[in-house]
């Protein structure tokens, strides 16, 4: 709590002192009782200020996690657990890239005890996260001259999720399954729909899985039908959020379109039943452990909102993956625009046993709206569209498989071309 | 949110009208027509601040004013007319320095500029009456005394320069 004069108290003051030298300087009598007003003034701010100011805040808002491009609405409450409050002024401070679309952050008015005094206001920002700690307060006089100013503290926190559209139709062989009920063929058999082979009849059979032609061709013999087990599969999704390869043109990222993309591919696996989990080479690692449904897409969601470009990572870091993170055998599916140097840990990945996937956001399509192809774009952007072409080339002659990604098209597009094919 | 335009409005504008009247006419009923000046000068001023949002506008509104009143004093102008004046230009400090206007919607903020408006129609008007009142007073100061009082007024300012420099 800091109790001050204000600068109209100051300003009052000086007119005062101002016109008492004045008038001691002229020697003239009527200029000092000018000040009189003045003097009235003050000790009618002074008579009128509020003592022990007692106030509680709390804020309070539509929803934690927002979509990117909805607003959101905040409510932030003032109690005045005190005396009665002439004049009492609360300004909530934004964080940066939040802006208010409708509503007022700030109030002023008089607040007799035990009332509450509100704020309302909606929101919108970029994807991230938001955090507020307290509200500014100040108790004063009806005038403002004597101010009481404190810092209540009203925390609160939004998620600015980024967009998500869950891929449907996603055809993806893993090399390896969980012994766990999911949407993948396993190789072995068990429960399914596929068929996937027949044996000896066992007591306790379903009579419905009995191949009645085979059995019919074998008298005294019966055999059941087997089906391909359906289980989940582990994906460990990663994200390149380095600087050095993200891209910004006219206020767009190229990291941005790689985020939505891991987003849609989170919901995607999730959604058709897999365990996924989520790496981000970014500003700071961001991990996200195996799991599935939907409190592990908010977690995932939650991470890639806070994703923020960043300077001194690379991708060596792979080369400590936990097993925790991404089991062994796992689905590896990276987002990144590729640089030359990433072919080395992508293979020493392919080495270790994890199936690798690279969804390639084009940077040179990015940069010049058609990829480098046209005759009539620049020598530079053609040489570097052919470079790419090369080193997509390489990778796959490591094992790694490249799907390269124009940002302009939707990704579902490039997902549901059946790429994923091959185990 | 419903938006009240009256009568706050109407108290600012009536305070500055009065104060400018006030300065005027006491200037030009001692003879000196240019007092006009200034305080049309002082309207046109305060209506350009109003409308590009000039934050520093009713301090020095009030700080102009004060100082026209004091000269006028010193140029031999009826102290009745300056006293009114200062005190109408003091009222319409206090209401100008209100940058949100007056928008409402709930029973605190009507409460709140209804009680401002009234405690600073009393401080006007026992300022004034203070003021006035002095007039009546007659009584020499010696020099000694005089100095004394100019070394207080000046540590006191000292002190105040202080304050502000803390803040």
């Amino acid at each position: 709590m800091n109790s001050a004069m204000s600068g109209k108290t100051n300003l009052i003051l000086l007119l005062v002192l101002g016109l008492l030298l004045a008038g001691l300087v002229s020697r003239n009598g009527d200029i000092p009782l000018m000040a009189l007003p003045l003097v009235f003034y003050l000790a009618a701010g002074l008579l009128t200020m509020p003592g022990g100011v007692r106030l509680r805040a709390r804020r309070e808002m539509t929803s934690r996690r927002i979509g990117a491009g909805q607003a959101a609405a905040m409510r932030v409450v003032v109690t005045n657990e005190g005396p009665h409050l002439p004049r009492l002024e609360i300004l909530d401070e934004l964080p940066e890239g939040v802006e208010v679309e409708d509503g007022l952050r700030t109030e002023r008015a008089a607040l007799p005890g035990g009332r509450d005094l509100e704020l309302n206001y909606s929101l919108r920002a970029g994807r991230g996260h938001y955090s507020w700690r307290t509200l500014q307060v100040t108790a004063s006089d009806p005038f403002g001259l004597f101010e009481t100013r404190l810092e209540l503290n009203a925390p609160g926190t939004v998620h600015i999720l980024p967009p998500q559209s869950a891929v449907k139709g996603l055809r993806l062989r893993p090399r390896q399954t969980r012994p766990t009920a999911g949407p993948h063929l396993s190789r072995r058999s068990g429960l399914g729909t596929d068929f996937f082979g027949l044996r000896e009849y066992h007591p306790g059979d379903s009579l419905r899985r009995i191949a009645w032609r085979m059995s019919g061709r074998h008298p005294g013999s019966f055999y059941s039908k087997q089906f391909e087990q359906e289980e989940m599969a582990d994906i460990g999704l990663v994200l390149d959020a380095r600087a050095a390869v993200n891209l910004e043109l006219g206020g767009r990222q190229l990291l941005d379109y790689s985020v939505q993309a891991a987003s849609n591919l989170a919901a995607g696996f999730l959604n058709a039943g897999d365990r996924v989990s989520l790496l981000i080479l970014g500003r700071k690692v961001t991990r996200v452990f195996p799991g599935t449904g939907r409190r592990q897409n908010l977690a995932i969601q939650e991470a890639l909102a806070g994703c923020r470009p960043g300077e001194k990572v690379s991708f060596e870091t792979l080369k400590y993956l936990p097993v925790k993170l991404f089991p062994s055998r796992s689905t590896l599916v990276v987002v990144s625009p590729l640089r030359r140097e990433d072919l080395k840990p992508l293979s020493r990945l392919c080495a270790a046993g994890y199936q690798v996937i690279v969804i390639s956001p084009d940077p040179v399509a990015f940069s010049t709206g058609t990829g480098g192809w046209q005759p009539s774009e620049t020598l530079g952007a053609r040489a570097a569209a052919l470079e790419r072409r090369l080193l997509q080339w390489q990778a796959r002659q490591h094992g790694i498989r490249v799907i390269p990604w124009r940002v302009d098209q939707p990704i579902q597009k490039v997902l549901r071309s059946g790429v994923w094919m091959q185990p | 949110m419903k938006t009240i335009t009256l009568p706050g409005n109407v108290l600012f504008w009536g305070s500055l009208a009065a104060a400018l009247a006030c300065l005027a006419a006491g200037y030009w009923l001692a003879g000196m027509g240019w007092g006009g000046v200034i305080a049309l000068s002082l309207l046109a001023g305060w209506i350009t601040g109003r409308r590009f949002r000039w934050s520093w506008l009713p301090g020095t509104f009030l700080t102009v004013f004060t100082a026209a009143a004091a000269g006028g004093l010193l140029l031999g102008v009826s102290f009745h007319w300056m006293a009114a004046g200062l005190v109408t230009a003091l009222a319409a400090y206090e209401l100008g320095a209100d940058k949100a206007g007056l928008e409402a919607n709930a029973v605190f903020r009507n409460r709140f500029q209804v009680r401002r408006a009234a405690l600073l129609g009393l401080v006007v008007l026992f300022g004034l009456l203070a003021a006035e009142a002095g007039t009546f007073l007659n009584f020499t100061i010696p020099f000694g005394g005089l100095g004394l009082a100019a070394l207080a007024v000046l540590y006191g300012l000292v002190k105040l320069f202080g304050v502000i420099k803390s803040n």
